[in-house]
């Protein structure tokens, strides 16, 4: 398996999902001091937004 | 719940990837020999088995549970947004559905043709071995990860597996054919929606997200990924394009 094959492995050829991911997690690590109790709604927003983008993605 | 929500969601996703092997190892069987077909089958096995019964307990023993949850919980994201892209494509239409009469067809003639070769017994075993491997490894990947992320889930996440490879292989064995009539869409997609559930879930904790209902808003976390996906079926329902393979 060559690093082609891991990825397209874990993340089926995407390239919006692993950018999703991290725009979540640095939401969930640094905008928690601004949004608080929001903080948990935000990041699921930002997974489930990164869900509907990556199906309108062209497959390749 | 949430252990038997891990062991149903292993359950599933194994039956799924089994009834692919199942149609490989079926496909050796006929075309090749049963021997080469069953050993290839049992040595796939045993290195996954191997492969979990030791990397899933070392894993709970060694890394703390918190950093555990956000590696298993992002993990689980990339690997549930894979299952449920694939799933709902296939539902709108956008992606060919997954035809295991046909890929046994592909199978038994590739195998035909090296039927005529020196080694076709070794073939057999290779195809055989490769294939549940193959299948078998996303399989592990969950029992792992799953097992990894919360106490106790290693058992009930191997449990829900152990119990899809036992019902497959004896439909198998009693049937003696592809299992063309399985709703596989359907598992992926259920499969899909769990792991993205408990991915997002796992990945907040071990980010110190606090969710609004602790345990609780789990089930949230489902009925929204759920509702979200029927919508963007019916929306790429209206909006056809052509199907790919």
């Amino acid at each position: 398996m060559n690093l082609a094959e891991i990825y397209d492995f874990i993340a089926g050829s995407s390239r919006v999902t692993p950018l999703g991911l991290i725009v979540a997690v640095l939401v969930a690590l640094f905008a928690h001091p601004f949004l608080g109790a929001w903080t948990a709604p935000v990041y699921f927003i930002v997974l489930a937004a990164t869900l509907v983008i990556s199906i309108f993605e062209p497959q390749r | 719940m949430n252990d038997w929500v891990l062991a149903g969601t292993t359950f599933v996703a194994s039956v799924v990837e089994c009834v692919e092997a199942v149609t490989i190892v079926l496909a050796v069987g006929y075309t090749q020999s049963w021997r080469s077909a069953l050993s290839g089958a049992a040595w796939a096995l045993l290195v996954l088995a191997v492969i979990a019964g030791v990397l899933g307990p070392a894993l709970v023993r060694l890394v703390p549970l918190h950093a555990l949850q956000l590696a298993v919980g992002l993990f689980l994201v990339l690997f549930g947004y894979t299952w449920l892209r694939k799933a709902i494509w296939r539902y709108s239409g956008r992606k060919a559905l997954h035809d295991e009469d046909a890929i046994y067809a592909r199978e038994v003639a590739a195998l035909e043709a090296a039927k005529t070769q020196a080694h076709a017994e070794r073939i057999g075993f290779a195809t055989s071995f490769n294939g549940v491997l193959l299948e078998g490894l996303e399989v592990i990947v969950i029992v792992i990860t799953f097992g990894a992320a919360s106490i106790g889930g290693f058992w009930w996440a191997s449990a829900g597996a152990l119990a899809a490879v036992v019902l497959v292989c004896a439909a198998g064995l009693a049937l003696r054919k592809p299992f063309g009539k399985v709703p596989e869409n359907t598992m992926k997609f259920v499969v899909g929606i769990m792991l993205l559930s408990f991915g997002t879930f796992w990945s907040g904790e071990g980010l110190s997200v606090t969710w609004w209902a602790g345990e609780s808003t789990l089930p949230t976390i489902i009925a929204v990924y759920l509702a979200l996906s029927g919508l963007v079926i019916a929306t790429l329902r209206t909006t056809r394009k052509p199907v790919s393979a």
